[in-house]
């Protein structure tokens, strides 16, 4: 209590609630845009972040991430285009319900309901972070180096329709991470003598390669092959917000069990690498329909199912944190620009955060709780011109994401080859990505390699180099069962899905 | 892979499997060259040679995959098309170029103006555009103390 007591006072100045604000507003602005999302805006931000306090650059980074998960339900509600992936099972009635005038309203059930997900969530990360790093403590170097494993394999088994392509691209994220001077020999690897490389390849260039300039690439192409398809949104498009029609409390009142139900779910499939927001938001739609009494209206226009959605995408954001900051394997896109932004600060995400950087942690978890109140009296006040960023005419978001990569991946190392280093990683992703490998497993192998290798080899010297001390310790086997329990079942589940497609 | 009228068509999973599996052999041969290891430290050989070989069994399983099932997709590459989307890569190379030649502002709208051109776009998207441009130099030279070649 004295720690929370101690981050309260830490996070509550000026400079970190002028950095909240605006991390909300940037998250916003990224969710409401179609094809944008809040990582591609936190990415965006990583290097703005870099000159900042440890605290500062979390709280700031921490607001992006919570207001994308709203701003994608401004443009599902109002335009029928969920502005991110999350943000599809809130369209199913925010739109409907729009479209019969009460867009005010369903803004007001999914700005409130996010807020109360989001802040349920980041109460959870306050309880059950703490005791599993405690729990961490134990873990040894074979340890590590099986999580790092089983992260890798549960995000390659869900990102992509073959779990072959998703774990190629993991391994990719390996090979990446391991160019530069070895941590334990000192040997040069992959470095072909530029002094550039020492250090390996810049995170933030593969990340913003990864996220924006294959982006940029896709859209491209997309531009040359369907050009009819890319077009602004125009101003009929749009549902006119009238601010008369208010929600009113006891409408919160009657979706409370919903959105405390969503958020339950939320916060569960959160804290489980690489399940996510949207799988959150239709589990907990489905749910809430399934329970209803009036199942029916859902898909029509049904108040409880835009609670319901919006409570659990929002209830993800702060559980997703758990994996990450006590173990060090980020489960989501967010959780992984994060844990990027940490490791730079020189906070190494792991258990021994929680020992050793006990007051930023604890700033940084109540942060989490202050951006989801602040997300709601931010939101309430700025609603109605969010709902105008989605007209920014697409040709302008796409040329402005090349540059501002550029400014953005030169400003780390004040160095051209941070530039040649991110079109040159836009460039193999956007080819890869044409061939159906996904780009989520490489962020998290380049993040994970030297976790897996460090911990592998030293493994291997506490062992004599016998493998056998993977099976033969139980958090081990129980990691090693439990990624074989998840391939499996993706690969069962796939293959149900490729003979009903049949 | 069969060719028609400036189309070319290729299986994804067997063309990318056998691609791929040719780079993982490439790159398995350059380990030695690359990561130069004495008795002491050979260990650092260790990993990247268990990565780069597993690389390369997914890579031949992707493309042997294609050939049993024979359920791989089809991709058609329009060749003019494929073109249009190369000069735009050969546009971004040049970018990082004249970046280091002529500075960012000058190689910004360079780089701005060919973006824009593909979406053929209005004349008050360019000038919007120099005017975010301008912006966003000042903004990292002067606020954010980041002073841009």
């Amino acid at each position: 209590m004295e720690h929370i007591f101690e981050g309260f006072l830490a996070v509550m100045t000026i400079e970190h609630l002028v950095l909240m604000a605006i991390g909300i507003l940037l998250g916003m602005i990224f969710g409401a845009i179609p094809g944008l999302t809040p990582v591609l805006g936190m990415t965006l931000c990583l290097p703005l972040s870099f000159s900042m306090a440890p605290i500062a650059a979390m709280v700031f980074l921490l607001g992006i991430y919570c207001g994308g998960g709203f701003g994608g339900s401004i443009t599902a509600i109002l335009i029928g285009t969920p502005g991110t992936a999350q943000a599809a099972a809130t369209l199913l009635d925010g739109h409907p319900l729009a479209k019969r005038g009460k867009a005010y309203k369903v803004l007001m059930m999914a700005l409130t309901s996010s807020s109360i997900g989001g802040f349920i969530s980041a109460i959870s990360l306050l309880i059950f972070a703490p005791v599993i790093a405690r729990f961490a403590m134990q873990f040894g170097p074979p340890e590590y180096f099986v999580m790092a494993l089983f992260g890798l394999t549960i995000i390659a088994a869900i990102s992509s329709n073959s779990i072959a392509k998703g774990l190629f691209m993991g391994s990719l994220g390996f090979l990446l991470a391991m160019v530069g001077i070895d941590n334990l020999s000192g040997v040069f690897r992959f470095t072909f003598d530029s002094v550039y490389l020492y250090n390996g390849f810049s995170f933030i260039s593969i990340m913003m390669g990864v996220f924006a300039m294959s982006k940029v690439l896709n859209e491209v192409y997309e531009q040359i092959y369907n050009p009819k398809k890319v077009q602004g949104i125009d101003s009929e498009d749009f549902i006119a917000i009238e601010s008369d029609d208010v929600l009113e409390g006891k409408e919160i009142r009657r979706s409370l069990k919903t959105i405390l139900k969503g958020s339950a779910i939320g916060v569960l499939v959160g804290a489980i690498p690489a399940a996510g927001a949207e799988i959150a938001a239709f589990m907990s739609y489905n749910e809430a329909k399934r329970t209803s009494k009036d199942p029916d209206s859902y898909g029509k226009g049904n108040l409880d199912g835009v609670a319901a959605a919006e409570a659990a995408n929002n209830a993800v954001t702060g559980s997703a944190l758990i994996p990450m900051l006590t173990v060090g394997i980020p489960g989501s896109g967010g959780a992984a620009a994060l844990m990027g932004a940490l490791t730079i600060q020189g906070l190494a995400p792991g258990p021994l955060l929680f020992r050793d950087y006990a007051f930023e942690m604890y700033a940084i978890m109540v942060g989490l709780l202050v951006i989801n109140v602040m997300m709601y009296f931010e939101g309430r006040l700025l609603m109605k011109y969010f709902a105008k960023v989605a007209k920014i005419p697409k040709e302008f978001i796409i040329a402005s994401l090349v540059f501002l990569c550029a400014a953005g991946t030169y400003s780390v190392g004040r160095n051209i080859f941070n530039i040649y280093v991110l079109v040159g990683a836009g460039i193999v992703f956007y080819l890869l990505s044409r061939f159906g490998f996904p780009t989520m497993p490489i962020v998290l192998g380049l993040i994970l390699g030297s976790v897996a290798e460090d911990n592998l080899r030293r493994a291997l010297v506490i062992s004599n180099g016998s493998w056998r001390i993977f099976f033969t310790r139980p958090i081990c086997i129980v990691f090693i069962l439990l990624s074989a329990i998840v391939v499996f079942g993706v690969i069962r589940q796939n293959q149900k899905k490729k003979l009903a497609k049949s | 892979m069969g060719f028609g009228v400036m189309k070319v068509r290729m299986r994804r999973d067997l063309t990318s499997g056998i691609t791929l599996s040719i780079i993982t052999v490439i790159l398995w041969m350059m380990i030695p060259y690359h990561i130069v290891v004495s008795e002491s430290n050979s260990d650092a050989q260790m990993f990247p040679r268990l990565v780069v070989g597993f690389m390369f069994v997914i890579s031949i399983y992707i493309a042997v995959k294609s050939i049993v099932t024979k359920k791989d997709e089809v991709l058609e590459f329009d060749l003019r098309k494929e073109g249009k989307i190369l000069l735009y890569v050969v546009a971004l190379i040049l970018y990082v170029f004249l970046i280091e030649k002529l500075g960012y502002m000058a190689a910004t709208f360079f780089i701005s103006a060919v973006t824009l051109m593909v979406y053929r776009t209005k004349r008050n998207v360019y000038l919007a555009m120099a005017v975010f441009i301008v912006i966003v130099y000042f903004l990292f030279t002067l606020a954010l103390g980041v002073p841009l070649p």
